[in-house]
């Protein structure tokens, strides 16, 4: 048994890293699902938790409209706002918009008066419910103002910062990748010793083949090696038989130069 | 040398239209300014507040002419002339007699007397079809359109029923007035659907038009016997004037009181009433305007109506004598009088 | 010794592919519990706050109603109001207010009993009952005016909410599932053919040649595995022959001695030498065994790339709408799908000329590239025409793809036995068009339209890579040389009633139904319903699934004429059934039955058009040839790919989904029937050749 002619389990290490590659691929992909299901539901909650506090809000401002005061004159409401964003500290801005984009009200006071320059104005103007974007590293939501002739006099609108959910993420991505990782590496060796194991046999044709051959080689009819493959017999027993013709003809010749001598 | 000739050129050029803007500016009127002629009936109320709030919000250009009758409707045939004349885009009338006075009741438009071909919003009507302005509050057919300020009954009623159940309700009225008259029609068949029985207690005035507590007296006797559960004011001229007697005398019966109307609320004591405040009618008249003005849509295609949402209002220091509280949800949006 | 070799080979690719399953399964579920896991940490904190936020708003309404003189425990119609919130806030079970002595006065109505009697009083700290059956995230808040304690708000949050957030995507993680299995399927069995089936049959034919005395070739034994080291002893034992051969010649030809006896000698080894083969000078080289296997591996990643597009791709087209050339909304929806189907089609003839005369490794290369970059723009498209323009790119590179393949298959099968060529063929087309639809369903879900198309790109790039690496052009001198089919050749067929009725009364309405109504209609139809891309790319899944699962068991009995007859009847029956199933029943489970009806119907009535065109028109296969048969007969078809999305889209255009579906139901059923009367009563038998009795 000649060890050193091949390297045991070559085979193996030729299979193994593309069905590693697509294991990894395929674990990652679900990881990708878990994490983005997580994003989708974490926004959605905090959405929803915002969405309380706007919608109060909102009520608020419905509740002096219908008492007949122009929101212009409603001037409580620029205290209101900034308890508001006291008691939700991740609240970077509430803006109470007018029709024309004009800040009314808002908690950045350099804002009043002005308009608004953001990429949501629109939106926000046209939105018949609750609306959602985001910008600058925020979230924003907003709801329309509407009086008592369901006209739209104003729209509210909450931004939050995303620091809160980037943070979240940070974690899930951390906390995924660890598992991913473990099991990647944990199934990669898994897989390796799967691969090779089962490819011991094939490994163990070639490796057989190539013994019986090199056994062979030495072109010994006298001491046939017993290849379990009939063609693998066969070659033998022709080569055998060219190499055998051969021979005799130099050991004739042999005799005949010696002869001559 | 050329090139500072032409730098200041450009220069020029680019100053030189911005100062030919500027003086045409102020010249020229808006082109689009509409003209309304208001014609007011006691003085510049909430309505007409909310009516000129609307337009401003809602950047419609305009040019206003008020005209106030001080009571005394005759006084409309003057504007009448002068409306000819001016031939403003639209009108707006307070109140029922202006507005009849104005476009005439329904199948007795004489086109000398009355306006026919200016658009004319009326605001403050409490019941045009029973006013015989209209006969369909879809359509008036002709010039006409407007906001009403009352709550439809079964509103009012449905939101009494979320902060008391009454079985037995007395409709305190005077007969002269043909308004309260139908609404007690009305009342008697929302009645049946919504599970009470009315008990109409008719109350007449004295020669000054006063009721006096003492003859409010007999009537709350009546409906305590008949075992009335609440009382119910009307839009009533006569009980509104009075209401400060008629409201104590059922106060002292025990009897909790509901109003069509926001005074006797605010003013006397009354329990409660779902009312729609004049600023956001008012309102509603300013839409009405800015779909005929701006959206040209013809008043005949412009319906009659009243707001959606109406105010709560609820005196709490009468409620609570009753041990009566409203439900949470009632008491976040109604307007609380009282403590 | 060969069958027991395939048997062994079976039985271990069943082994690997439980290896990976287990793999798969075993980590999807640690994965699937680890999430669990990490959602709850990091989501329960945000479900106090949204509870707190609640309790807030519930307090604001208490204390302004108690500022208004209501005495606390005579709050009114505290349970519809808590009821509202209950509903707007599906996560949580129970709302409940209790005096300062922990009584409790008002809940919300809906809470079961049973919730109720879960919640114990607890502080301010938020608490999660550990291992009970309903476990309730508390958050209680106290409810104050001037500094007394009036009473507690409770909020209990349903515990459940993040097992019920992992149900949600599990189909979505099994399917990733199932597919990667499908995937490490393919992966396998193109790893086995390239190193342990090839190599083997490699060594046999060597041994063959061996066996017929040659020995002038070797083999290459360059890789460093187990196959090249017993190529590389064969090769030893063989040059030893070689070399003692040419030894002996020298000396025979440089002998000296005695003449009487060399010449004999030198006679016997001519004997020899005529007999036997030898290598003189440089080896030739015995080239590998070329599998067909090998081409299925990067022809399925194409389609799977490709095929990621399929469940959203009428949506990006109408993100990107635009009025164009005065055309209704719906037909310009439709219009990419028929534009890409057409200049495939065209592209096919030319496509097929040059993959002839280049070689198949280099027209595949170069055609997964020209797709790879054609998906990759199409996913940069900002305008309609962009995105068309992107997608005929795509198209050209998709037909060279296919027609190579196609070409690799024939080349590289005996005829007999082409029709498991075919099934490689057709079974690499499926699962990677099924693979791709679910998987570019579910990305797209979450990474967007664009960005599963840059995806797709990459993956297109992929293939290449492997047809780069692995496919091997064969000799391209014995390329047989097609002739082109005139315009007298499709005279002649389109004249014959056989071919007419089942070119446009089967193949042509397969074709509409499966571009018309598979890839236009059931994305926009799921998307109505309210389905989102990962059910629309599941329910496009099970046309490729049902017929990957019932082709070969119909393949096997459809061999007479007259069964293949019937099934191609059948299928039609099955299509149009399909389509009426949908127009009474527009909900997403009849779309998702509709569509596996459609691929039985496929799997049925697809495989036996070409054997009975063929049968019955033998005198034109006589004369044209059957290739140009077959290549007419397909370029005709594809009208049916062509106008199947227009057809639908002015179809829906005019009487909105179920009409359409209607109305193709009774397309298909008037198809059907025609060619059902056609083939078993107008002709008994096969048109008989001119001037036979």
């Amino acid at each position: 048994m000649n060890e050193g002619a091949y390297k045991f389990g070559r085979m193996t290490r030729r299979m193994a890293p593309m069905f590693i590659v697509v294991f990894c691929f395929s674990l990652l992909l679900n990881a990708f699902l878990d994490y983005s299901n997580f994003k989708r539901n974490h926004t959605e909650i905090e959405r929803s938790r915002f969405a309380v506090v706007i919608n109060d809000l909102q009520d608020t401002v419905e509740y002096a409209l219908n008492l007949g005061v122009a929101i212009q004159d409603f001037s409580q409401l620029q205290q209101m706002i900034e308890n508001t964003q006291k008691r939700y500290p991740e609240i970077d801005q509430i803006s109470v918009i007018d029709t024309s984009g004009n800040s009314i009200y808002d908690t950045n006071k350099l804002q009043i008066s002005k308009k608004t320059g953001k990429k949501w104005l629109q939106k926000a103007l046209a939105a018949k419910e609750l609306w959602h974007d985001a910008e600058d590293g925020n979230h924003v939501i907003g709801v329309p103002v509407v009086n008592s002739i369901n006209i739209v006099s104003a729209t509210l609108v909450i931004s939050y910062s995303q620091k809160n959910l980037n943070t979240k993420l940070e974690a899930v991505r951390n906390g995924l990748a660890k598992v991913a990782l473990g099991l990647m590496a944990f199934f990669s060796i898994f897989i390796y010793f799967g691969l090779k194991w089962i490819n011991k046999r094939y490994e163990k044709d070639f490796q057989c083949m190539t013994e019986i051959m090199t056994e062979g080689e030495k072109m010994d009819t006298a001491q046939p090696a017993t290849p379990p493959d009939t063609l693998l017999k066969a070659f033998l027993a022709d080569s055998s038989k060219a190499y055998s013709s051969l021979e005799e003809i130099e050991v004739e010749l042999a005799g005949i130069e010696g002869k001559s001598k | 040398m050329i090139y500072r000739t032409l730098l200041a050129l450009l220069v020029f050029c680019w100053i030189a239209p911005v100062h030919a803007a500027a003086p045409a500016k102020s010249e020229a009127p808006k082109a689009e300014k509409y003209k309304i002629y208001m014609i007011l009936y006691r003085g510049m109320t909430d309505a007409e507040k909310g009516f000129l709030f609307h337009l401003k919000n809602r950047n419609i250009p305009v040019d206003i002419v008020t005209r106030d009758c001080n009571k005394d409707v005759s006084k409309v045939s003057e504007y009448i002339t002068e409306i000819r004349s001016m031939k403003p885009d639209l009108i707006y009338a307070f109140g029922t007699s202006v507005a009849a006075k104005l476009v005439g009741l329904e199948g007795k438009v004489n086109p000398r007397e009355h306006i026919t071909d200016i658009p004319v919003i009326f605001n403050i009507v409490a019941d045009p079809v029973g006013a015989k302005l209209v006969s369909n509050l879809k359509s008036s057919g002709r010039n006409l359109t407007g906001a009403t300020h009352l709550v439809p009954l079964e509103g009012q009623f449905k939101g009494f029923k979320t902060v008391m159940d009454f079985k037995r309700l007395g409709f305190v009225y005077t007969p002269n007035e043909k308004n309260a008259v139908l609404i007690l029609e009305k009342v008697k068949e929302l009645s049946k659907g919504m599970g009470f029985e009315v008990l109409p207690a008719p109350i007449t005035p004295d020669a000054d038009g006063k009721i006096a507590e003492s003859a409010v007296e007999p009537i709350m006797k009546q409906l305590v016997q008949k075992k009335a559960d609440a009382v119910f004011f009307p839009s009533d001229s006569s009980i509104i004037s009075n209401i400060q007697s008629l409201a104590k005398v059922t106060m002292d019966h025990r009897l909790p009181s509901f109003s069509a109307t926001e005074e006797p609320v605010r003013k006397a004591g009354v329990m409660m009433g779902v009312v729609n405040s004049y600023f956001n009618v008012g309102q509603l008249a300013g839409y009405k305007a800015e779909q005929i003005l701006v959206k040209k849509i013809k008043p005949q295609d412009v319906p009659i109506e009243t707001l959606n949402r109406s105010t709560f209002l609820i005196d709490m220091k009468t409620a609570k004598s009753f041990d009566i509280y409203p439900p949470v949800m009632v008491l976040k949006f109604a307007e609380v009088i009282s403590q | 010794m060969r069958s027991s070799k395939t048997t062994q080979n079976s039985a271990n690719k069943i082994r690997v592919l439980l290896l990976t399953a287990i793999a798969v399964v075993i980590s999807f579920f640690l994965l699937s519990y680890a999430a669990l896991d990490i959602f709850r940490d990091e989501l329960t904190p945000e479900m106090e706050k949204k509870g707190r936020a609640l309790a807030e708003s519930i307090n604001d309404l208490v204390l302004k109603s108690v500022n208004y003189g209501v005495p606390f425990d005579r709050l009114r119609g505290m349970g519809e109001y808590l009821d509202t919130l209950n509903v707007k806030n599906p996560e949580i079970l129970y709302i409940g207010v209790s005096d300062n002595k922990g009584k409790e006065l008002y809940k919300s109505d809906e809470a079961s009993a049973a919730a109720t009697t879960k919640i114990k009083t607890t502080s301010k700290a938020p608490q999660i009952l550990p291992s009970s059956k309903a476990e309730m995230i508390v958050t209680t808040f106290d409810i104050s005016k001037d500094g007394q304690k009036l009473g507690t708000i409770k909020l209990g949050m349903d515990g459940k909410y993040f097992e019920k957030m992992v149900d949600k995507i599990l189909l979505d993680i099994v399917t990733v599932g199932l597919v990667s299995l499908l995937v490490a399927f393919e992966l396998l069995s193109f790893i086995i053919s390239c190193y342990i089936t090839s190599p083997m049959r490699t060594l046999y034919a060597y041994f063959d040649r061996i066996k017929n005395k040659d020995f002038s070739f070797s083999l290459v034994s360059s890789t460093k595995d187990e196959a090249g080291n017993a190529f590389a002893a064969a090769n030893t034992l063989v040059d030893k022959i070689n070399l003692k051969y040419l030894e002996l010649r020298s000396r025979l030809s440089a002998a000296s001695g005695d003449p009487e006896k060399l010449a004999p000698l030198r006679d016997k080894f001519s004997g020899i030498e005529s007999q036997y083969q030898f290598a003189t000078g440089t080896a030739k080289i015995h080239q590998p065994e070329k599998l067909v296997e090998y081409i299925k591996w990067p022809f399925f990643l194409l389609i799977f790339s490709d095929a990621l597009s399929i469940s959203f791709f009428p949506h990006f087209v109408n993100s990107l709408y635009q009025p164009l050339f005065g055309l209704s909304r719906e037909v310009i929806m439709g219009l990419p799908i028929s534009v890409f189907m057409l200049v495939w089609a065209l592209s096919l003839p030319w496509a097929g000329a040059w993959s002839d005369r280049v070689g198949r490794r280099k027209a595949f290369l170069y055609g997964a590239l020209i797709t790879g970059i054609g998906l990759f723009l199409s996913g940069t498209a900002q305008t309609l025409i962009d995105l068309m323009i992107w997608r005929s790119l795509t198209a050209i590179g998709y037909a060279i793809v296919f027609i190579t393949s196609q070409a690799y298959i024939n080349e590289n099968t005996k005829p007999e036995q082409r029709t498991q060529g075919m099934a490689v063929f057709l079974s690499g087309f499926f699962a990677g068009s099924l693979c791709g639809a679910a998987i570019g369903g579910i990305l797209a879900d979450r990474i967007g339209y664009s960005q599963t198309l840059f995806v797709s790109g990459f993956i297109a790039l992929i293939a290449a890579f492997f047809a780069h690496k692995f496919v091997i052009d064969g000799d391209l001198s014995l390329v047989a040389k097609k002739t082109k089919a005139k315009a007298s050749d499709y005279f002649r067929l389109l004249t014959n009633r056989h071919f007419f009725f089942v070119t446009f009364f089967s193949a042509i309405p397969a074709k509409i139904a499966l571009t018309g109504f598979l890839y236009f209609c059931v994305p926009l139809f799921m998307k109505m319903l309210g389905g989102d891309q990962s059910s629309t790319g599941r329910g496009m899944m099970a046309y490729g699934l049902v017929i990957v699962f019932f082709a070969p068991y119909i393949a096997s009995h459809a061999s007479s004429l007259g069964s293949r007859k019937l099934f191609m009847v059948i299928g039609g029956l099955l299509t149009s059934i399909s389509l009426f199933i949908l127009h009474f029943n527009p909900n997403i489970g009849a779309v998702i039955l509709a569509v596996a009806m459609l691929g039985l119907a496929h799997a049925i009535g697809l495989s036996p058009q070409f054997p009975v065109i063929s049968d019955l028109c033998a005198d034109e296969c006589k004369s044209l040839g059957v290739g140009t048969v077959m290549g007419i007969f397909r370029m005709i078809e594809r009208i049916g790919n062509v106008s199947g999305p227009i057809l639908a889209a002015v179809l829906i255009a005019a009487l909105g989904f179920e009409g359409t579906f209607m109305w193709l139901g009774w397309i298909s059923l008037f198809a059907v029937v025609v060619l059902a009367i056609h083939l078993f009563i107008l002709s008994r038998r096969p048109v008989a050749s001119e001037g036979s009795p």
